[in-house]
């Protein structure tokens, strides 16, 4: 395991529809978040990228503590190796699909 | 398309959120699916290891370790989500103080109580072991030996422990930290209902129109059940939540009925509801009369503390509490007649308007209420009372055992259910409802185990406190405990468990992951494999069964607590621990080990390794050369089947997300006693409680009793204890991970902002809390996420630098012997202002 190491999360944010716009505003604006994803009736799909994992539980905080915000819950969470990030993902079959084994 | 790593791991979170909220997976996720193998990661199934929820997530290894995980999007459970605990799950096997070899405490080369700890071989400590237990019994009969095991136990790891002790060494002084957890449910489900567990599911949450919490605060202890919760009641504004407890907590945000009550009141409360119901002619009178009797517990029933403290020799009725005789409805309802709306408001310091509102949720017949708890009413020296007080509403009305209409016990523990109450690892029970006092009960273990008739005791074994007494009186000579950590958990620890622990007759062994406040306290300590460093199984609060495979290896010389009983059954032979009348009965077992009578007995070792799941290792089952699991498992399915907790073919719960027993026919059963839902119901009966002689529940009449001990002039605060959500209990895992012990780094001590003024104290300041116990240094916090009422203090016990229950008074319930940690009387000392 390196030291340093690149944590990547998503989390789902549950948010009274009015208030969707200023929440993804404020999202936007912290430098480790991204709205991904966006649904009408206020759930938002956000993603976190940090060497700092405390931050993504800071972050987690503060966006319920925003107005409107009726939860943020976890969802994904992945450890990289920083030095190796921006490599390319090679390509190894007959592995499960992301979401979940087969069933 | 090429991308790199960063952007696949991102692309990957983004399409597990959007799929886990049923959104459109947007453009640049789509990519992924079609290109899913470009992951390196390998992903599998597991469900979590810190509460009894259940949810299930998705773990993904490379090489022989975890780096990803995400909340499984086919489980029933949790359909995608994650609470902070589960998220940093795979972060808990990798603290730097893992423990990797056996350690003894030695001097001058040889085992000394007053040594230090050195590292030792497997064969040297379990050859001591097994001389410890030997010379215990041989010298001091098998009640010398006792064993304090877990809910977080696998089913198979508890099983084999279980067997171990009441069958192998016959002794029934084996006890899981459940008793601290969940003993009062299980007596009051055998009280009521004649068999253990929830009727109802967590599916109840999406009919139900009302919800009360009694002593609970799911918010942080089981969120991903609140966020159930909240999306009802946010989906249907018609929905009430209401929430009920001695001091203020998360969960009463999302209160419409929101209650700070006095300790205690619980009981007026509820039988106060019962009255409501009955005046207001909103009785179900069919159901009542169709499916219910009506009895009187008795009463002063003392507070389960030694024998020769002044309480229990005042009460009437300490030695034997759990019985009651029959009543008449009308005898019920001049009983409840006492307690009326004014009394309920006085004594609890809840409004009378709230308690009538509080009243209609289950008085109500269009409302469909589901009742939650876990400790407020489980850790009660009246604990199986309030249960069964809880019970008595739901029977009343008839909501019970249908969708939306649902008492529902909530559990602490992964596996509190499936493997301390299913299987039996209680001291009193047997695996499936089963207990030690029952002849018939005890044959028919014997007869699956092929034993001879006489094998198991009849004695009920020491329960946990009791355990920490015997060892302190001297009369338990050999102690293991494993997954759990008594010395910080467990009540009264300096003048009851850590003398005892370190009662120079007594060897303790703890096997454990990390060097917690119980390992540092024992003699010799074994390093355990947690979670998916082993295959295991677990049993959630709502029956549900789920497997998951070893994923990766336990560190160095780190083994399971499977392997750890089952090796240690190989280096003791019948004939050093069974009498020989006994012998005589079974004259094959003479010379056999401990490991050929329970283990290798011709149904365990009978699945062969073929039998494996093709690309998982199998510790265990490649060191006893058959696959172990499958063959506990299966043995012990044999006491469930037929019975009303029957489980699935092992093979299959590899594959599913659990299922919920009894499993009949490869179905599982979502309302138990209902007909249409369950299949044991008979044709025509509508509802049955047929784990009952006569099919009928009981409605219990109890009064109200006094707590052992309240405030008065020299100590005059109420304290309680609990958790917070970062840590899990002890935080033995919880806190080796640096975000969690950063975001709540010690205990703190939550007390009104007035009564901080009226001690001339104010946030920050350190103090003492002093009881008749012992005392406890603390910070206070007036402020935060816990808001107590005055005259209560409240304190999280997770903090081994911060031992609360130094303080806390070793009161049980007398019937169910659970500890009562949630009250008892303090006063507060100043050290410093700050």
């Amino acid at each position: 395991m390196p030291n340093e190491t690149l944590h990547i999360a998503s989390l789902l944010v549950h948010v009274r529809p009015e208030h969707a716009r200023e929440v993804t505003r404020w999202l936007a604006a912290q430098p480790e978040s991204e709205v991904s994803a966006e649904d009408p009736s206020g759930k938002l799909v956000v993603v976190v990228e940090s060497l700092r994992e405390a931050r993504i539980l800071e972050l987690i905080d503060a966006i319920q503590v925003r107005p409107g915000v009726l939860g943020a819950a976890l969802v994904y969470h992945q450890v990289l190796d920083p030095a190796s990030a921006d490599e390319p993902a090679d390509p190894v079959s007959s592995q499960a699909a992301a979401e979940g084994m087969p069933t | 398309m090429k991308m790199t790593r960063r952007e696949f791991a991102k692309a990957n979170a983004v399409a597990v959120a959007a799929a886990t909220a049923g959104m459109a997976i947007p453009a640049g996720a789509t990519n992924l699916i079609t290109n899913a193998d470009l992951t390196r990661l390998n992903w599998n199934k597991a469900p979590c290891r810190f509460c009894g929820v259940g949810c299930s997530v998705m773990v993904a290894t490379q090489g022989n370790r975890i780096v990803a995980t995400h909340g499984d999007i086919h489980s029933e459970v949790n359909r995608g989500l994650n609470c902070v605990k589960g998220y940093f799950l795979s972060k808990i096997l990798y603290g730097q103080d893992r423990l990797q070899q056996p350690l003894l405490r030695k001097r001058n080369g040889v085992y000394d109580k007053r040594g230090d700890f050195e590292p030792v071989s497997w064969d040297e400590a379990l050859d001591l072991m097994a001389d410890k237990f030997k010379s215990a019994i041989r010298e001091h009969g098998p009640e010398s030996v006792a064993m304090f095991g877990s809910g977080q136990w696998t089913i198979w790891e508890g099983y084999a422990a279980s067997k171990l002790f009441k069958a192998g060494l016959r002794s029934n002084n084996i006890d899981p930290n459940a008793r601290h957890c969940m003993a009062s449910a299980v007596f009051a489900f055998m009280r009521a209902f004649g068999s253990d567990e929830p009727m109802g599911v967590y599916d109840d949450i999406e009919h139900a129109n009302a919800f009360v919490l009694w002593g609970s605060n799911m918010a942080e202890m089981h969120p991903i059940l609140w966020t159930r919760v909240t999306d009802r009641r946010l989906s249907y504004p018609e929905t009430q939540v209401a929430v009920l407890s001695t001091f203020q907590h998360r969960s009463f945000d999302l209160a419409d009925i929101p209650m700070v009550m006095k300790p205690n009141a619980d009981v007026v409360i509820l039988n106060y509801i019962a009255n409501h119901i009955i005046q207001t002619d909103r009785v179900d009178r069919d159901f009542v009369e169709n499916h219910t009797n009506f009895v009187r517990a008795v009463d002063d029933i003392g507070y389960g503390l030694r024998d020769e403290h002044p309480l229990q020799q005042a009460a009437a009725n300490a030695d034997n509490p759990n019985r009651w005789t029959e009543m008449s409805f009308d005898e019920f309802a001049d009983h409840v007649a006492d307690f009326t709306l004014e009394r309920a408001a006085r004594e609890s310091g809840v409004s009378e308007s709230r308690l009538e509102r509080l009243a209609e949720l289950y008085a109500d017949p269009d409302i469909k209420v589901m009742s939650f708890w876990t400790m407020g009413v489980n850790q009660h020296t009246r604990g199986v009372w309030v249960n069964n007080l809880i019970y008595n509403l739901h029977l009343l009305t008839g909501k019970i055992s249908e969708p939306g209409n649902s008492p529902f016990s909530l559990t602490g523990q992964p596996s509190a259910c499936g493997t301390a109450r299913e299987v039996g690892t209680f001291a009193h029970r047997l695996p499936a409802d089963r207990v030690v006092t029952n002849p018939e009960h005890r044959r028919e273990a014997e007869q699956i185990w092929k034993l001879p008739e006489g094998t198991i005791p009849e004695r009920v074994g020491f329960h946990a406190v009791e355990q920490s007494r015997k060892l302190k009186d001297g009369a338990i000579k050999v102690y293991w405990t494993q997954v759990n950590n008594n010395m910080q958990a467990g009540p009264n620890t300096q003048q009851e468990i850590l003398p005892g622990w370190r009662n120079e007759e007594a060897f303790v062994i703890v096997s454990d992951i990390y060097p917690t406040a119980s390992a540092q306290a024992a003699d010799l300590i074994l390093p355990a494999a947690s979670w998916v460093e082993k295959e295991g199984a677990f049993g959630n609060s709502e029956r549900r069964t789920q497997f998951f495979h070893q994923l990766i290896d336990a560190p160095g010389e780190a083994r399971s607590d499977l392997w750890q009983l089952v090796e240690f059954s190989k280096r003791i032979d019948v004939a050093d621990v069974w009498p020989s009348e006994l012998l005589d009965k079974a004259p094959e077992y003479r010379d056999k080990t401990l490991f050929e009578l329970l283990y290798a007995n011709g149904q365990v070792d009978s699945y062969p390794l073929s039998d494996m799941e093709e690309g998982y290792a199998n510790q265990e089952a490649e060191a006893f050369g058959f696959y172990i699991q499958k063959g506990l498992f299966e043995e012990y399915a044999r006491f469930g089947r037929g019975k009303g907790k029957d489980l699935d073919a092992f093979d299959n719960y590899h594959q599913n997300r659990g299922k919920r027993w009894p499993v009949v026919d490869g179905q599982e059963t979502l309302w138990r006693y209902r007909e249409g839902y369950d299949p044991y119901v008979e044709e025509g009966r509508g509802v049955q409680f047929y784990a009952k002689p006569d099919d009928r529940a009981l409605i219990f009449a109890v009064p109200d009793e006094p707590p052992p001990e309240s405030p008065d002039e020299e100590y005059p605060y109420w304290l309680s204890t609990g958790r917070v959500l970062e840590h899990w209990h002890t935080g033995s895992m919880t806190r080796r991970v640096p975000e969690l012990h950063r975001a709540v780094p010690a205990a703190l001590l939550y007390m009104h902002p007035e009564d901080a003024r009226a001690e001339g104290m104010r946030r920050g300041s350190e103090v003492k809390v002093i009881s008749r116990r012992g005392e406890v240094r603390l910070r206070v916090e007036t402020r935060g996420r816990v808001t107590p009422p005055r005259g209560l203090v409240y304190v999280p016990f997770f903090d081994a630098n911060r031992l609360i229950n130094n303080v806390v008074l070793d009161a049980t319930d007398p019937i169910s012997k659970q500890t009562d940690f949630k009250k008892c009387a303090v006063r507060l000392e100043l050290v410093s202002l700050a």
